[in-house]
C-alpha cells in the first residue's frame, strides 16, 4: 500500500467516527434519521466496509440508546480491520438526538430533531471535535426518506469535517401488512452521500442497498460508489439488533 | 361461625375479568421500529398481552385481571416515540 492510500484509509477511519452514530437505528443505510428508539431501548449494529481499490476492510460498532421518545444517545466507534499494524482503533463518536418537531398521523409520520455531540480520539496524535447537525425523516406508507446535514468543529489541530445524505427506502415487501403482528420485511435503500474534509473537495457518493428486517433484527447489505474525485467502490455489510 | 364466613368471604378478592382495549396509534413505521414498543408495552405489570397492527396502526393490549392503568399505556406508548390515539374498551371473543 502507497503511502497516499495509507493517508487516505486513514482519512476515512477518521471520517468514520462521524458517520457511526448515525448507523445505529433505522432505517437508512448511512444517513442518520430522526425515527424513535423506545426509553431504556438499545439498538446495536455491526458493519463492515470493504474497499477493493484500497484493499482496506473496516468494521464500525455502533448503538443507540432511547432515553425518551424525543431523546437518544448515539454513539459509535470504528475499528480497522485490514491493513494491520498499530492504531487501528477510531475515534469515538457521540451524539445526543433531540426530536423537536413531530407530526404523526395514521400512515405517515414527520419528524425533525436536532443533533449534537462530539468526537473524543483515541489516539494522542489527534485532537478532539465536536460536532452539530439535523436529521428529517419522512414516512408514508411503503416510502421513507431520510434527509440529514452534520458539521463537525475539529478542535486544536484537527480539521473541521462535515456529511450530508438523502435516503429514499421503500418497503418491497410485504405490499401489505398483515392483519396483526410482524411479518419480514424487504426494503430497498437508495442514498445520495457527501463527505467533506478541510483542505478537500466533497466526495459525493451513491449508494444502493437491500435490508431485511424481521422483529428486532437487520441484515442489510449495499454498495457504495464515489461518484466524483478518487472513484472507488466500497461494499457494506451490516446487522443491527433491537433490544 | 357463620357470620366469620360471610365476613371473611366479603373481603375476599373478587376474581376480576381481563380487561381488553384497542388504542389506535400514530407514527408507527416498520416493525423493527415498533419492536421497542412491544416490548415497552409487555413490560407494564398489569398486561398479559400485547399485539400490533402496523396495518391498521393499533395495538391490542389484554390486562392480566382487572382494569388496565390507561395512563401508564398512554406514557409508555409516548416513551415509545409514538402518539396514542383513541382507546377502545373491547368484549373478549365469545366461545
Amino acid at each position: 500500500m502507497t503511502p497516499l492510500k495509507v493517508k487516505l484509509f486513514l482519512a476515512l477511519l477518521a471520517c468514520s467516527s462521524l458517520l457511526a452514530p448515525s448507523l445505529a437505528a433505522a432505517m437508512g443505510i448511512r444517513s442518520f434519521v430522526a425515527l424513535p428508539v423506545n426509553k431504556g431501548g438499545l439498538v446495536l449494529r455491526q458493519q463492515y466496509l470493504n474497499s477493493p481499490k484500497f484493499n482496506t476492510s473496516r468494521a464500525i460498532f455502533s448503538g443507540a440508546w432511547g432515553l425518551s421518545g424525543r431523546d437518544t444517545l448515539l454513539f459509535g466507534l470504528p475499528y480497522r480491520l485490514t491493513p494491520a499494524g498499530h492504531h487501528r482503533t477510531g475515534d469515538l463518536g457521540f451524539l445526543y438526538r433531540r426530536t423537536f418537531w413531530q407530526v404523526d398521523s395514521s400512515h405517515a409520520t414527520s419528524r425533525i430533531a436536532l443533533l449534537a455531540g462530539g468526537v473524543l480520539t483515541t489516539d494522542s496524535h489527534r485532537d478532539n471535535a465536536v460536532q452539530l447537525g439535523m436529521v428529517a425523516t419522512f414516512y408514508r406508507d411503503r416510502n421513507s426518506y431520510d434527509l440529514d446535514a452534520v458539521y463537525r468543529r475539529g478542535l486544536g489541530s484537527r480539521g473541521d469535517e462535515g456529511q450530508y445524505d438523502i435516503s429514499w427506502q421503500y418497503r418491497l415487501s410485504p405490499a401489505e401488512y398483515p392483519e396483526w403482528g410482524f411479518t419480514p420485511e424487504w426494503f430497498t435503500v437508495l442514498e445520495l452521500n457527501g463527505r467533506w474534509r478541510q483542505g478537500r473537495s466533497i466526495d459525493h457518493q451513491f449508494t444502493l442497498g437491500l435490508q431485511w428486517v424481521h422483529h428486532n433484527w437487520v441484515l442489510e447489505g449495499g454498495i457504495i460508489r464515489t461518484i466524483n474525485n478518487a472513484k472507488q467502490t466500497e461494499y457494506l455489510v451490516s446487522t443491527r439488533f433491537h433490544f | 361461625m357463620n357470620r366469620v364466613l360471610i365476613l371473611l368471604l366479603m373481603f375476599l378478592p373478587i376474581a376480576a375479568t381481563a380487561d381488553r382495549v384497542e388504542i389506535d396509534i400514530h407514527g408507527m413505521s416498520c416493525s423493527f421500529c415498533v419492536e421497542g414498543l412491544q416490548d415497552e408495552l409487555s413490560q407494564l405489570p398489569d398486561i398479559e398481552q400485547v399485539q400490533i397492527s402496523l396495518k391498521n396502526k393499533k395495538a391490542l393490549i389484554i390486562s392480566k385481571e382487572g382494569d388496565l392503568d390507561l395512563d401508564r399505556i398512554k406514557r409508555a406508548i409516548v416513551d415509545s416515540g409514538y402518539t396514542p390515539m383513541e382507546i377502545r374498551h373491547i368484549d373478549p371473543p365469545k366461545g
